[in-house]
């Protein structure tokens, strides 16, 4: 048995060697940074497969579907980085920003930013048919998806009634995945 | 048998490749592609997403992916897609793992081999609540349990982990940990209703205004009795009740504190007497706070357990354990340490065939401990030495240091090595043990002399993303065990223990990860165990070197975790062990089925076939009237609002 694994080990091994030493050496950069915003910014690609829009939100099967950021923006090039060249069901996807103060139109997708906290009712009374995202604390009516920070993970909760009230259909893995849903599915 | 040439051939062989390894590796700088990492993350499930830690503040889980050992994670998700109803059976998703049922309430499990009813060599962590019981180092697994809804995820580490968790980690540790009580708000009522299996679960979850999370739990079980070869029904029917509570407080980012206990009872059927009790509780607090540079921990619990077999012996022990560390960072070292001390009343009424002698213990063990991780080159070259001082009743001082190097090549190849020195102190039936009980004079009785048993373990590992979807870790490892526990004859020819057993294990660990589609994973694991150990010539061990366990050479498993439309979830797992040695047990292939469906978001239910395909086969034990495993159908419903 002990002869088998004298070759057996070293081949293993070696094996093991040359394929991670063929791997190109690219540049050393920083890693301390945080994934926050990375991993909110890949949920909100993901939460546009878990909705569905009211009829005719949409001319055709391939028009884009609108990513927004209304207020001072957090993502900063992430969000490109993240969601750029995907698309969700066919569509591909757009990013459209917003100054502080400014009316978001021609979105499917909102992150409101919480620069945005004075005037949120109002800016949310102007919308129709968006999916709005927030991360405030605590979380504000209107808000349908609000992201919280949980034990150094991101997790989120959902107003189901703002939901109902925008006519949004919100699947039931999107809520089974939310820490709270608050309201009742429709 | 293995000679002496042999086992140096062994140790030549790591020498070979670790050298050769450690200079090229000071040679390369290596490479982080943040980006590309971050571009993957799209492709991740929301629950992914969610169990992604998003600072290195907590280090603990980043720490585990990266860490020099052989280490496999088994989350909240496997557990739930695997149907599994006792932590047990969730065991058996580690592929670095031996699970053997023994009875309908008893498990072998081990590490690296050396299986049996009574394995010594591998420590059990519940919460940082050691579980294992003086008795004989091993782990009574029909009380170690939680709702397994609550269970956050189980670490399982092969190999020696003594260093940061101490004596008994010799070939393996399990660190189960629950769920922060922030994580389990809410109502959950399950419920499982089948052939083998009947079991209810309620879990209670909230916040104070304060801003502390709390839990409570109650869950109630009963599983039928296994059967014998053929087919008769064997008296081992087995039903629990626990209940428990967990109170996190996470309002101070600088500080939080847990506050988490359990109450338990259960009994179990036996042919000729009363049924076997069994009765606990226990109540753990452990409390954090961040440094300006680094963290401290201090952590405390007290425990009961009582275990009545009617007709044969009673148990009843009880614990106090208090242990802290503190971390911090001077320069390029990253240094812990620590230390605990840990008194436990053991107290046994000896029936007729064995005695424990004293019948009343007092077992103590303290320890310190210190480990230096050294960023030889910043993210790629870490150095890590440690070394731990155990002190226990039987044997004195044991020190245990450990050594590893961890190479990260680039953000998707790693690899690492290490070499460590691990024991096993006595417990007590190594010394304490009399066959027949006194009066009676004794056949066998505990060594007097009896000392720690000793490893020293060389092992060599990868990890890596091999294609965008496709992650592999694999280990190596050789072992050199002295000192293992032997029978010898003294000249009034009673027979008693002794440390003269020694030789090596060695083999391969093996498991891989395949993303195949968004909604279709496949998970694959393999280990081969070898163990070639002697014993002197004029042993008197009744089982030779059996008595060291009874491990399959090959294991293997296939687990495919399937999303399908209308929120099913298919879910399958066929796993390969192959034959015992001794006593011989066959081989067995067992497939296990899941069929899961959440109509509405707040409801699930799951319809699972456990050992599908075969109405019983045994997994361990001698073929007399062993116990063996039947199928299992049962229904699981989940309610979470």
């Amino acid at each position: 048995m002990l002869h088998t694994h004298r070759v057996v080990f070293p081949v293993f091994v070696s094996c093991l060697m040359l394929g991670t030493l063929s791997q190109s050496v690219a540049q050393n950069t920083p890693t301390e940074e945080s994934l926050e915003y990375s991993v909110k910014a890949a949920y909100l690609f993901k939460f546009g497969s878990f909705v569905e829009w009211p009829p005719n939100t949409f001319l055709e099967p391939t028009s884009p579907l609108m990513v927004g950021v209304v207020g001072e923006d957090p993502f900063g090039i992430k969000l490109e980085q993240i969601i750029q060249g995907h698309t969700i069901n066919g569509r591909p996807l757009v990013i459209r920003r917003f100054n502080h103060g400014q009316q978001p139109q021609d979105v499917h997708i909102l992150f409101i930013s919480k620069s945005e906290q004075q005037n949120l009712n109002a800016m949310i009374a102007g919308l129709n048919g968006v999916l709005t995202i927030g991360e405030f604390e605590p979380s504000l009516p209107g808000v349908m998806i609000n992201f919280t920070l949980n034990n150094n993970k991101v997790r989120f909760d959902v107003d189901l009634d703002a939901v109902n009230r925008a006519e949004l259909k919100i699947s039931s893995k999107l809520l089974s995945v939310a820490r709270n849903v608050r309201g009742k599915v429709q | 048998m293995i000679s002496r040439n042999d086992k140096k051939h062994g140790i030549s062989i790591f020498k070979q490749l670790l050298i050769p390894t450690v200079i090229s590796m000071s040679l390369l700088t290596q490479a982080h592609g943040n980006m590309a990492e971050r571009s993957k993350l799209v492709e991740l499930s929301l629950e992914d997403l969610g169990d992604i830690e998003i600072t290195s503040v907590s280090k603990s889980s980043q720490k585990l992916r990266e860490a020099a050992a052989s280490i496999y994670v088994i989350t909240q998700e496997e557990i739930r897609r695997s149907g599994a109803t006792s932590i047990p059976e969730a065991l058996r998703l580690a592929p670095n793992l031996q699970v053997a049922h023994t009875a309908s309430n008893a498990y072998a499990i081990s590490s690296r081999g050396f299986n049996t009813t009574t394995t010594n060599k591998l420590l059990v962590l519940l919460d940082g609540r050691s579980v294992y019981t003086p008795l004989y180092s091993g782990v009574f697994w029909d009380v170690q349990d939680t709702l397994m809804e609550d269970i956050e995820r189980i670490e399982v580490i092969s190999g020696p982990g003594a260093t940061l968790w101490g004596a008994n980690a010799v070939n393996g540790v399990i660190n189960i940990i629950t769920r922060n009580a922030a994580d389990t708000q809410g109502t959950l009522v399950t419920t499982a209703l089948g052939s083998e299996e009947k079991g209810i679960g309620v879990r209670q979850g909230g916040k104070t205004t304060g801003g502390m999370d709390y839990r409570f739990y109650a869950k109630q079980f009963d599983r039928g009795a296994s059967v014998n070869a053929a087919g008769g029904v064997l008296q081992d029917s087995w039903k629990g009740a626990q209940g428990g509570f967990r109170i996190d407080n996470s309002s101070d980012k600088q500080q939080t504190w847990t506050l988490q206990g359990d109450l338990y009872s259960g009994s179990s059927e036996q042919r000729l007497n009363d049924d076997r009790r069994v009765e606990g509780a226990n109540l753990l607090g452990r409390w954090n706070r961040k440094l300006d540079n680094g963290h401290v921990q201090v952590k405390t619990y007290i425990d009961h357990t009582k275990r009545e077999y009617p007709g044969s012996w009673s148990e009843s022990l009880d614990t106090i354990d208090i242990d802290a560390q503190h971390q911090f960072r001077v320069g390029q070292h990253e240094i812990l340490w620590g230390g605990g001390y840990r008194y436990a009343d053991d107290k046994v009424q000896n029936g007729l065939t064995f005695a424990f002698l004293p019948e009343h213990a007092h077992l103590k063990n303290a320890n310190l401990f210190v480990q230096d991780q050294i960023d030889l080159i910043a993210n790629t070259l870490k150095l890590s030495l440690g070394t731990k001082f155990e002190h226990n009743n039987y044997s004195g001082l044991d020190i245990q240091p450990d050594a590893r190097l961890s190479w990260s090549v680039n953000d998707k190849h790693q690899l690492w090595g290490g070499i460590s020195h691990a024991v096993r102190a006595p417990s007590r039936i190594d010394r304490d043990i009399y066959a027949p009980a006194p009066p009676a004079s004794p056949f066998l009785a505990g060594g007097s002399n009896f000392t720690s048993e000793v490893l020293t373990a060389y092992q060599l590992g990868y990890r890596g993303q091999l294609a965008s979807r496709f992650t592999l870790s694999t280990t190596i490892f050789y072992n050199d065990y002295k000192k293992i526990r032997s029978i010898e004859r003294d000249s009034g020819g009673v027979l008693f223990f002794a440390n003269r057993m020694e030789g090596t294990g060695q083999g391969v660990e093996l498991w891989g990860d395949l993303q195949l589609t968004q909604s279709w994973r496949v998970h694959m694991g393999y280990v081969y165990i070898e163990k070639h150990l002697t014993l002197p010539a004029d042993n008197y061990n009744p089982a030779g070197v059996a008595a060291e366990g009874n491990d399959p050479k090959h294991q293997f498993s296939l687990q495919s975790s399937l999303n399908l439309p209308y929120n099913i979830e298919f879910d399958s797992m066929v796993r390969y062990i192959s034959a015992l040695p001794s006593p011989a047990v066959p081989s067995y292939t067992a497939f296990n089925f899941r069929l899961g469906w959440k109509p509405t978001p707040k409801w699930g239910l799951a319809l699972v076939a456990q050992n599908l395909f075969d109405n019983q086969h045994p997994e361990f034990g001698t073929a007399n009237n062993r116990s063996e495993v039947e199928r299992s159908i049962f229904i699981k419903s989940t309610w979470k609002f």
